[in-house]
């Protein structure tokens, strides 16, 4: 239970003057126009009145009780028609379950005469609001489960936020701010501690958030007693707590706030301020309503990575492909993504792919980490080759309960790619060329290097890009490979401490490509030989 | 083959042949040169390869190419740098010029005889004997990737050959050049967060009577000075060529 202390000072209302006399201290001109403050059952409202005259507290200060208007519940201790109190003077009173407790009007003045010395200066006049009910999940109090994706009810239980001058409840509308209810999520039940609760953004998950609302709270008032909670498609799983509280104009920020009013804490979900769903236990003592967030469960469709790859004598081959779009049943679905290496060090490596075309996060995730897929996403999946000849690296790609498997695999080493112990150094036919001093310069027994093409690429190659192909003339396909032809590819880009090409021969072809692993787009030189 | 001539020794081994249209023998124009720290080879022609050695005998030899018509030998005369490692302690060059048989003008460098080889159009040059009196035999290849690079770091102290790397294996070194085309030395200094990249790639000669030879090294660093410094080997992104200069 709290107790809410209002400390405030009379203002300049002259009594015996209709209609200005004993103007109503508002709680809150936008949250909370009608009355002075609410309070539930159980809870304590002490008024603490000063009377400020000439700059100075002064005088006596008085609780007036009337027959013009109902005052009952009167303030603890007030037996007759008024009671007098040295200024700053207090009253307080424990709110009961009665009907008499819904609401309460006290009048205050102060002992300053006015210039009519019939009447006195200042006065002013406090209303109490009780608010009733106890906050249901799914029309009940117990705890639920709710996949991502799905939604909750939320909503009160014997509602009321009775106004005596009125005559009715105090009510709202959609648009309007005052004489709400909130719900708020948090992440941990009330007196956790290292971390505290904090509230849960739960508009900030994708399609979550209150209906009606944009920020944190769901709102309710008294002729709309329901509001629907989505659960966002990622708000991670787990258990949450949920409060019903009523506006503070005590706390931070709000109208009544000041340093000698209490409660503090946040006008709008402060913990003093909760509805318990038992609609006793109110305050700190407000138990949660409690539901727990999952994964829903489902199947989805296989990803496809395409047919294994012989990557000939190109070491490190390079794989970037796509799973094909990946749907899920239910379309609310959302599968676990990750990578691994089946065999060797496949560095595979996956990103999310957006239908359109977008990408959630451009980087690749690599093995170790998941990621959960939404229904209508693809993967893109990248791998590498082995280092090696003879060798084969196999990646896979998880996606919900099913996989796809790739493999790279390299073929032996060519046998001349190493010429030291291949160039024949004893033969003595064919055709010898020597200079002038005798020694041979030419022909048999050296191996000699021809210039096949030197050139520069056309354009440029995009980071971790691919060039076009680009033709080796004159020789067959046999004769590329690093033993009969060498490629030399010359980095133009200035201002750039890192240089990464790599070179791959098309097998059974004269062609060859070039993979800018560098961080932007560059160009190149190449020379290739014939040796 | 229609026409033309034809030499492929034993074990494959290519000489020349007519076939390969466009093919121009690799003529040594120049050198051996005694190069200068950044300062463009003299006699290079866009389109020509630098072959190189240490002057000394041993040593790393790089070679930059950010600029491709104006390549320059990087070995200044400092073993670290700022950093320590601003440098892999390259040392002077001797040099070649190689370049392609039909942009050679130079003609009786080995007498008025010998063997010329026609491209198909009838002019252009696929081989003249008279272009030179120096020959360059390709002794050593390892294709692109083969080397898995790095080496440590030279202030550190020890010296680790890594076994992958050994291109070529022989004390004798006096005639031994490497393509340099295959280099690279690189440093960028980014001008606002002041984060430094090296990279280098280029050939260690290793003499004495463990494993000589002549060797590759490749590594890149990252260098947030004063925080953080990283080391990455760095294969070989182009084939090498390891030739003798025969003359």
């Amino acid at each position: 239970m709290t107790t809410y202390v209002v400390n405030f000072t009379l203002p300049e209302a002259e009594t015996n003057i209709q209609n200005t006399q004993y103007p109503i201290l508002v709680g809150d001109s936008t949250y909370l126009p009608d009355c002075t403050i609410f309070v539930k059952a159980g809870d304590t409202i002490r008024y603490t009145v000063n009377q400020v005259d000439g700059g100075s507290n002064t005088g006596n200060v008085i609780y007036q009780d009337t027959t013009n208007k109902d005052t009952d519940p009167d303030p603890d201790g007030v037996t007759g028609n008024n009671q007098t109190k040295t200024s700053p003077g207090s009253w307080e009173y424990t709110v009961g379950t009665g009907n008499e407790d819904k609401f309460f009007t006290w009048f205050f003045y102060g002992s300053v005469s006015a210039t009519n010395p019939a009447n006195k200066k200042y006065s002013q006049r406090v209303q109490t609001v009780r608010v009733d009910g106890a906050p249901r999940i799914n029309y009940g109090t117990s705890a639920v489960n709710v996949n991502q994706g799905g939604s909750l009810t939320f909503s009160i239980s014997g509602m009321g936020m009775y106004h005596e001058d009125n005559g009715a409840q105090l009510d709202s509308a959609s648009n309007l701010n005052k004489n709400k209810l909130y719900f708020a999520v948090f992440d941990r039940p009330h007196g956790s501690t290292n971390p505290n609760p904090s509230v849960v953004l739960v508009q900030n998950y994708t399609n979550g958030g209150w209906v009606g609302s944009t920020n944190q709270l769901g709102k309710i008032w008294t002729s709309s007693q329901t509001v629907t909670l989505n659960i966002g498609d990622n708000m991670p799983t787990g258990t949450y707590y949920a409060y019903l509280t009523h506006y503070n104009p005590l706390g931070t920020g709000g109208d009544l706030a000041n340093a000698s009013s209490s409660p503090i804490g946040n006008p709008f979900y402060g913990s003093e301020n909760r509805l318990g769903p038992n609609g006793s236990s109110h305050g700190n003592s407000a138990a949660a309503l409690q539901f727990t967030v999952q994964a829903p469960t489902g199947t989805n469709t296989t990803p496809s990575l395409g047919d294994n790859i012989n990557a000939g004598t190109n070491l490190s081959y390079p794989v970037d492909t796509n799973s094909g779009t990946i749907t899920c049943d239910p379309t609310t679905f959302q599968p676990d993504v990750f990578t691994s290496n089946t065999t060797g060090s496949a560095a595979a490596r996956f990103r999310l792919k957006n239908s359109n075309g977008t990408y959630p996060t451009t980087s690749y995730t690599g093995v170790g980490t998941t990621l959960q897929l939404t229904s209508g996403q693809s993967v893109d999946f990248k791998m590498t080759g082995p280092s090696g000849y003879s060798d084969t690296t196999t990646g896979r790609l998880t996606i919900g309960s099913v996989f796809d498997e790739l493999s790279v695999t390299t073929s032996a080493a060519a046998d001349d790619s190493d010429t030291d112990a291949l160039v024949d150094t004893s033969s003595d036919w064919g055709l010898i060329i020597k200079n002038d001093a005798g020694n041979q310069i030419f022909g048999t027994g050296q191996k000699q290097g021809h210039v096949l093409v030197a050139a520069s690429y056309s354009g440029t190659v995009a980071s971790n890009g691919t060039s076009n192909p680009i033709t080796i003339p004159g020789i067959i396909a046999s004769e590329n490979i690093p033993g009969r032809t060498a490629i030399l590819i010359i980095d133009k880009q200035a201002n750039t401490g890192r240089v990464n090409w790599i070179v791959y021969r098309t097998s059974n072809a004269t062609t060859f490509t070039v993979y800018n692993g560098n961080a932007e787009a560059r160009t190149f030189d190449y020379i290739v030989l014939r040796h | 083959m229609g026409y033309g001539l034809k030499v492929i020794g034993g074990n494959d081994t290519f000489i020349i042949d007519s076939d390969l249209t466009g093919a121009r023998h690799l003529v040594v124009v120049a050198g051996p040169s005694t190069s200068t720290h950044n300062t463009t080879y003299t006699g290079f022609a866009s389109g020509d390869l630098i072959f190189a050695k240490p002057l000394s005998g041993s040593g790393r030899i790089v070679t930059s190419w950010t600029d491709p018509s104006n390549p320059k030998p990087i070995h200044p005369n400092n073993s670290g740098g700022s950093y320590g490692y601003d440098y892999p302690n390259s040392v002077q060059q001797s040099y070649l010029v190689v370049r392609p048989s039909d942009n050679v003008t130079a003609t009786d460098q080995n007498g008025g005889y010998g063997l010329t080889v026609f491209d198909t159009n009838g002019t252009s040059k696929m081989y003249d004997s008279r272009q030179t009196s120096k020959g360059l035999d390709i002794v050593a290849l390892k294709g692109q990737y083969q080397c898995p690079g790095g080496m440590e770091l030279e202030s550190g102290g020890g010296t680790t050959f890594v076994s992958g790397n050994h291109i070529y294996a022989g004390g004798t070194l006096t005639n031994i050049y490497s393509c340099m085309n295959s280099s690279n030395s690189n440093i960028y200094v980014h001008p606002f967060t002041g984060y430094i990249n090296h990279s280098y790639r280029g050939y260690m000669y290793r003499t004495g009577s463990t494993d000589p030879g002549v060797y590759y090294f490749g590594w890149e660093w990252l260098i947030i000075p004063g925080v953080y410094a990283q080391f990455f080997d760095a294969r070989n992104i182009n084939d090498l060529i390891i030739g003798e200069l025969v003359s």
